[in-house]
């Protein structure tokens, strides 16, 4: 990793975002943006919105660009710029790799068309035409790869161009992908990411339906538990990660910083159920072990794992499960910690800003707490770094994101030595 | 009580709704059929039951399971122990909901795992129907002229505005709240 | 780089076949599945024509009605093509196990379904239009409830995983065309390297419905309504495996799959060049340079012509007896199913030893006879180069080469 970049609801930059998460704050609040009288849940981690202006003022797309796709840009350019991006002179080895599924369509856009259809199949096209048919900004903001083709645009990245879209795993999946494009030479450089942005009201129903999302929880800021007993769902957040990796031989030439390693990349699938994940953690396990053998490593070489750590009832208890299968008897030694605790779940941009948020702890021999922590769980029974952060030099980490449908991605992540 | 819609309609409506959901053969589903242990529905599945027999009838299934709700109104711990397993005095309130099943024999006691595969066909039936039973006397328009259109629906007779039933949950709290009170419970 | 990768099976559901080999057929038979749009009103629209797959039985394929609600037609074709392909391959027993094998597919857009909202919408009719208090306060309740997880891209996907009982290394791609080539891509480098035993790859196209309609609209201006500007509806699954484990499995290798390349440029004509070289470059050399190229073809953008110019391009005078082919009168423009689709029709092309005239685009090559017999170039082609675009500009470039 020759640089990174993210936006979140705790920072408008990486450094601003590692030192609040250093501290234990939380990103999350209540929703202000639009009325959620009527939802069981209506707390979220929500950029500020003024950082965003940055993208519009900055950048020839950014007018354009609908609010994932600006996190995107904002994470990127961050990224790219500590990265130098521009001295790389051929632009055809430089590849782009995003984990994004588009935005939702307004509850206002998705009624309008119900006044055309008598939802039966039958459409009155002729009369949707006339009305002024389908919106271009709605065409553009559900798209998923208009992220990537902005970014590609914006940064003069020719290269292989791909866009993931596998939900919770999809940030890690991009990261995932890149490194393969750069191992089997199909590239030398990639800027790979996520973003997301559905903090909405499409977004909250729609988790709110599933009953996926915490209702009970004293304050925003304590509703995000992951692995403590009164967890009771996950709480929606919006954001972008972005990092540039690098081969390594060819960063070294150009006199590029090396700021971390993505030592191997493991994926399964669940194969199991929908939105229930294997309660044994078989499909996580298999994810976590195959980011091992990628990276030629042994389990007892893990000094942190970065949970995918949702703060579900069942999800955190299938990931203990995992991590102790993994870990065998060592399992209790290794910290684990999840910065859905303080940021939220950021859904495809996750896997990014948390394999990131990794490399930066390695970088500066802090390990992020999971805050929140208060009445431990006995079937979640590991060291979850409870509340504080914690000084410790660690070399070698996993970072884990286990998407809904059972799609489980997992990155194994090691220091560098400069 | 109401008198509209039987018990035999609800039952019907409920194995309906199984077959189309789970896709499994009506043969299979008698009153004791556990929809978890013998029909292999899991929480997705119950989010699309719970919704078809709403539409259906025009009530609110309980979105919480009645567990949630003691440990929120008793305080947490009342249902489910650190270990999470049913404490004494959620076991009698279970006993009490379920007076039919059959449970699990453990050591231990039982974990709140286990619970879903206590809801039998008949336990569903007696759900929708304890919720149709809080049919109120009149509607809000003055008549007391109840109708079951398509002999599911319940509308009033006068202004045709269907009828409102308390909700799932609320119902589920106040009869927390009358075993609570009523019979010394630990 | 590892070594040799293989296609061993094929699958597909498209408008004219509902599997590989009868596509197939129907290609030879000059077949199209274009004709005028079924299932609703399409008359407000320039084009009013698509490949739609009907009658698509899919009670066979063992799924619940709730999870063919949520899967749709793009999840279940993908489920039906991938049933077929690992039959074909014989990758039904026990080894390669579930944990060994991999799963990457293209998949486009989800449109909502008006009919998962029609409740919530009827609780809060008003006399003009929507009672938006109403709808916030309580009337969303009345969505169905699982139609959050039937507008996420993936879960589509995964549900056709799950049926195909597959758990190894997977990924997914949108929403274009290419999307499928970078699933074969990413297949066969994940069998190359060891990370799977072996990888169904493949993509699905979305559903013909107002929204796609009005998508593709917004991208093209399409003018003129004729049977070149149709979207399709279909999908397609291969089999990837590393060819000694083919072999060692007793598995028949149809194709190898020889080189890819991607690309993403402002330019189409630039993108195709960068991929399709990239792509040779990754090939090696052949006995001879490509004999067919399956044109991705597009035509809902005006941009056929710089698909051409880019072959002219990079083959130089090599290309003047290079066949060049197009599904899209045949199968309309089926998004990542196409190119998917676009695949299996090469492997059958290569593994058959001929083209199919009705997939010959003129100029290039040897005119066919009138009698519809393989002639020229199409005559035991060795190596196939197959393209695809996504509307964002992103290109694609497969080579595949006949098993000598």
């Amino acid at each position: 990793m020759t640089g990174y970049g993210m936006i979140t609801p705790l920072g408008r930059n990486a450094d601003e975002t590692f030192a609040r998460a250093a501290q234990g704050q939380s990103g999350i609040r209540p929703i202000t943006s639009f009325d959620v009288r009527g939802l069981p849940c209506g707390i979220a981690g929500q950029v500020d919105d003024s950082w965003l202006d940055d993208a519009v003022a900055t950048h020839r797309n950014g007018r354009l660009a609908s609010r994932a796709v600006r996190l995107m840009l904002l994470a990127a350019t961050e990224a790219a710029q500590a990265a130098a991006l521009t001295d790389v002179e051929d632009r055809n080895r430089v590849a782009v790799a995003i984990g994004c599924h588009g935005e939702n369509p307004s509850i206002e856009e998705i009624l309008f068309l119900h006044r055309f259809t008598d939802g039966n199949g039958r459409w009155d096209a002729a009369g949707l035409a006339e009305a002024g048919g389908y919106d271009v900004q709605q065409f553009f903001r559900r798209k998923p790869d208009v992220a990537a083709a902005l970014v590609a645009g914006t940064f003069d990245c020719r290269g292989p161009n791909l866009t993931l879209v596998s939900a919770c795993a999809a940030g890690a999946q991009a990261i995932g992908e890149a490194r393969r494009l750069i191992a089997e030479g199909s590239c030398d450089v990639a800027l790979a990411g996520g973003c997301e942005a559905t903090v909405d009201f499409v977004g909250l129903v729609g988790f709110s339906l599933l009953r996926a999302l915490a209702e009970r929880f004293a304050s925003p800021a304590t509703a995000s538990r992951p692995f403590d007993r009164r967890r009771n769902g996950f709480v929606l957040a919006e954001g972008a990660g972005a990092m540039v990796l690098e081969e390594l031989g060819h960063a070294r030439v150009r006199g590029a910083r090396l700021l971390g390693e993505v030592l191997g990349y493991g994926d399964s699938a669940d194969a199991y159920r929908i939105t229930d994940s294997r309660p044994d953690g078989e499909g996580a396990a298999l994810a976590m072990r195959g980011a091992l053998d990628d990276a030629g490593l042994p389990s007892a070489a893990v000094e942190y794992v970065n949970a995918h750590g949702t703060s579900t009832v069942q999800g955190d208890i299938a990931e203990t499960r995992a991590i102790k299968e993994v870990f065998g008897t060592r399992a209790r030694e290794v910290p684990v910690s999840s910065n859905k605790s303080m940021l939220g779940h950021t859904i495809a941009a996750a896997g990014a800003i948390e394999a990131t948020l990794t490399l930066m702890g390695m970088e500066r021999s802090v390990i992020l707490p999971t805050i929140n922590h208060e009445v431990p769980d006995p079937r979640c029974d590991l060291d979850f770094v409870p509340n504080v952060a914690r000084r410790q030099p660690h070399r070698v980490a996993l970072s884990n994101s286990f998407g809904f449908g059972g799609q489980n991605a997992s990155l194994c992540l090691g220091c560098c030595d400069g | 009580m109401q008198h509209l819609i039987g018990e035999e309609t609800v039952s019907s409506e409920i194995r309906k709704a199984l077959v189309e959901t789970l896709r499994v053969g009506p043969a299979t589903i008698g009153p004791e059929t556990s929809i978890v242990r013998d029909l292999g529905a899991e929480s997705l599945d119950f989010l699309d039951l719970n919704y078809r027999l709403e539409q259906t009838f025009g009530i609110r299934m309980a979105r919480h399971f009645f567990l949630e709700h003691m440990e929120e109104m008793f305080g947490e711990g009342s249902a489910i122990d650190e270990n999470g397993r049913l404490t004494p005095r959620a076991l009698a309130v279970l006993r009490a909901r379920y007076p039919e099943a059959t449970l699990p024999e453990h050591e231990d006691g039982i974990d709140m795992d286990e619970v879903p595969s206590l809801i039998t066909v008949q336990a569903m039936t007696d759900t929708v129907m304890s919720i149709l039973d809080t049919l109120p006397a009149g509607c809000s328009c003055g008549a007391s002229a109840w109708r079951a259109e398509d002999g599911t629906h319940v509308i009033c007779g006068t202004c045709r505005q269907p009828a409102t039933f308390t909700n799932g949950d609320d119902l589920t709290r106040q009869w927390l709240s009358g075993l609570s009170e009523g019979s010394g419970l630990p | 780089m590892g070594e040799r990768t293989v296609i061993t099976g094929c699958g597909a559901v498209t408008s004219v076949a509902a599997s590989a080999a009868e596509t197939w057929s129907a290609a030879v038979a000059g077949a199209t599945g274009v004709g005028p749009i079924e299932g609703f009103d399409a008359s407000g629209f320039t084009c009013h024509l698509a490949a739609q797959v009907l009658g698509f039985h899919t009670e066979s394929l063992g799924v619940t009605p709730r999870d063919a609600r949520i899967m749709g037609l793009p999840g279940l074709m993908l489920l039906g093509s991938g049933r077929e392909a690992m039959v074909q391959a014989g990758l039904r027993g026990a080894t390669p196990g579930p944990d060994e094998i991999g799963i990457f597919a293209g998949m486009g857009m989800v449109d909502r379904a008006p009919e998962d909202l029609r409740a919530a919408v009827a609780v809060s009719r008003a006399p003009t239009g929507i009672d938006y208090e109403r709808f916030f306060g309580d009337g969303y309740r009345e969505i169905y409830p699982l139609w959050p997880l039937a507008m996420l891209n993936n879960v589509g996907f995964c549900l056709a995983a799950l049926h195909l009982g597959v758990k190894g290394d997977n990924a997914v791609f949108s929403p274009g065309a290419d999307a499928a080539l970078l699933a074969v891509a990413e297949a066969s480098a994940a069998v190359a390297s060891g990370r799977a035993a072996a990888a169904l790859a493949g993509g699905t196209s979305e559903r013909v419905t107002a929204d796609s309609l009005a998508r593709a609209h917004l991208v093209g201006g399409w003018g003129e309504p004729a049977a070149n500007c149709a979207l399709g509806e279909g999908a397609a699954v291969l089999v990837i495996e590393a060819e000694s484990m083919a072999r060692a499995r007793g598995a028949t290798p149809r194709a190898v799959v020889a080189g890819w390349g991607f690309s993403h440029a402002a330019c189409a004509s630039d993108g195709f060049v960068a991929a399709m070289a990239s792509a040779l470059e990754r090939a090696g050399p052949a006995p001879r340079p490509a004999d067919a190229v399956v044109l991705h073809d597009e035509r809902c953008r005006g941009a056929a012509g710089a698909e051409r110019e880019a072959v002219v391009d990079v083959f130089g005078r090599q290309a003047e007896p290079m066949a060049l082919l197009s599904s899209k009168e045949m199968l309309g423009h089926a998004l990542a199913g196409g190119a998917a689709v676009d695949v299996v029709l090469a492997v059958h092309a290569l593994d058959g030893g001929f083209v199919p005239r009705s997939l010959i685009q003129g100029a290039g090559g040897p005119q066919p006879p009138a009698d519809g017999t393989p002639c020229g170039a199409a005559v035991r082609p060795r190596r196939i180069v197959v393209n695809a675009q996504s509307w964002s500009g992103a290109c694609g470039c497969l080579i595949l080469d006949a098993v000598e």
